[in-house]
């Protein structure tokens, strides 16, 4: 079960997105998906910066998106994680 | 300059012979050879069918998942066999030991697995923003064998990898004996590891025309190729004085190395280069040709080598090499290229300490310019001393001087 604080952040931010971006770091990781919510940084899910690199690679293949190693860089926790997904993912539609 | 002397305290090993040590032992030691029809890859589109593989590895029994992501196989079975090594061994390490032991392994390829599947998917999708997985240069770099084993054991001594074809592990080991010999190091995990299974590889290795359609028959008649073979082997190198200090179990000792170039052909051997190698390993360890009883030869059985290595032998010992005995371990366990020379080293050092002499496989006959004394059959050694040959294709050579350790 995905935490209520999930919600609280969302407002500008895709439900499904974020869902798939917690699926994909969840499964990446080994960790239970209740444990990860939007406002986990990666210090808290002990990602370090190789796991961190495999996480983008897993999500370029889940949304078919191509993410530059300059917006990678800034990227401390799922929240950005998620709202940089997004972009792109907006970026590809548009 | 005085030299410690520089003893083996642990062995590890995993070939297509066995797991570890003993099951490799058990087999070696009758000459029971591994080499088989390759199961692990297609090899419809392959003239010759047979390799050494390791058969029932199972990477998740000797590593956690998170673990594996950037392991290569060939990193895999470095490790594994390090952590047999060392457990037997039991170097007892104090922080500042950690700091003075060497992490040295010889590797031809690297992790050719990884490469190879990786950028399968770039060749084949030309412009359609094919990707490979991020892990794939630590997974493909030469050095990860001995990147991992020095994290395994939190060891921060000199550590690198030498890549020299088929004599990558001799050269390995040889560095390492001289850094704990110099007093540079006090112990060094040395070896060698490889994987070269795959289908580019094997191509490759059938467009060079020199892999038997059949099997590995050293220093016979009708020879005719190499056999690959995969795995990795791994010593524990230790100063005497250390050893005896702490009470280790002591396996053997190495007083020799010896290395030099052909600077002739990239893939004819030549005899003025191994002759050399072989004559160097014995300066080194301040012996004549005579004292030499068993040889851990080169032998991959292609029809250029043996007679090379043959002439080579001849000329550094003379008489002698009427009497040294002869093997090759190639003829069990294929050419295991960058890890060859190691597999050879744990085969040698077992010979002198347990006196029984691992014999070729395959052999169909002589052949009049081979003519050593070949060991055909399961036979007692009370040799004290043994060399053991490399000689790699680019020419570049490097031999092994090993003595049943006597206090």
């Amino acid at each position: 079960m995905r935490s209520a604080s999930n919600f609280a952040m969302l407002e500008s931010m895709s439900d499904d997105i974020l869902e798939r971006v917690i699926k994909v770091v969840a499964e990446a990781q080994k960790l239970p998906i209740e444990k990860i919510t939007v406002e986990s940084t990666f210090e808290e899910l002990a990602i370090d910066s190789l796991d961190g690199i495999q996480l983008l690679f897993h999500l370029e293949t889940e949304f078919d998106i191509n993410i530059p190693d300059e917006a990678a860089r800034e990227v401390r926790g799922i929240k950005e994680l998620a709202e940089g997904v997004e972009k792109l993912v907006a970026k590809k539609a548009a | 300059m005085t030299h410690r002397r520089v003893v083996i305290t642990g062995l590890g090993c995993i070939s297509p012979l066995g797991p570890d040590v003993e099951s490799f032992w058990a087999k070696a030691r009758l000459g029971q050879s591994a080499i088989a029809p390759i199961q692990n890859l297609d090899m419809s589109d392959v003239r010759f069918q047979n390799g050494a593989e390791i058969h029932g590895f199972v990477p998740t029994e000797h590593f956690d998942d998170k673990q594996l992501i950037p392991l290569d196989r060939f990193a895999q079975l470095a490790v594994v066999a390090a952590r047999e090594a060392v457990r037997q061994a039991n170097p007892l390490w104090s922080d500042a030991e950690r700091e003075r032991t060497a992490v040295v392994t010889g590797s031809c390829y690297g992790g050719k697995t990884s490469e190879d599947e990786g950028f399968r998917e770039i060749y084949a999708n030309p412009g359609k923003r094919a990707r490979v997985h991020p892990m794939t240069i630590p997974r493909l770099m030469a050095n990860a064998g001995t990147s991992w084993i020095a994290m395994e054991f939190g060891l921060q001594g000199p550590s690198y990898t030498v890549s020299t074809a088929c004599s990558s592990a001799n050269h390995a080991i040889g560095q390492a004996y001289w850094l704990v010999r110099s007093g540079i190091c006090d112990i060094a995990i040395t070896g060698g590891c490889e994987a070269p299974f795959t289908p580019g590889s094997m191509k490759a290795w059938e467009a060079l025309r020199v892999v038997s359609p059949d099997t590995c028959r050293p220093f016979s008649k009708d020879r005719k190729g190499l056999v690959l073979g995969e795995g990795a082997a791994m010593l524990v190198l230790e100063s005497e004085g250390r050893a005896k200090a702490r009470g280790a179990v002591i396996l053997g000792e190495i007083v020799g190395f010896g290395m030099s170039a052909d600077a002739h052909h990239v893939t004819q051997p030549s005899v003025d280069g191994p002759t050399l190698a072989i004559r160097r390993a014995l300066e080194d360890g301040g012996i004549d040709g005579n004292a030499i009883g068993h040889i851990n030869a080169h032998g991959t059985g292609t029809p250029a080598n043996d007679p090379v290595e043959t002439a080579a032998i001849r000329r550094v010992l003379g008489p002698q090499a009427n009497h040294a005995r002869v093997t090759s371990t190639k003829s069990l366990l294929g050419h295991a290229l960058g890890a060859a020379g190691a597999l050879e080293a744990v085969a040698a050092t077992l010979t002198l300490a347990r006196g029984e002499a691992p014999p070729i496989a395959n052999y169909l006959g002589p052949d009049p310019d081979c003519d050593l004394p070949l060991i055909l059959a399961p036979e007692p050694c009370n040799a004290e001393y043994a060399i053991s040959n490399s000689f790699a294709f680019g020419g570049l050579n490097a031999v092994l001087l090993f003595r049943a350790y006597r206090a």
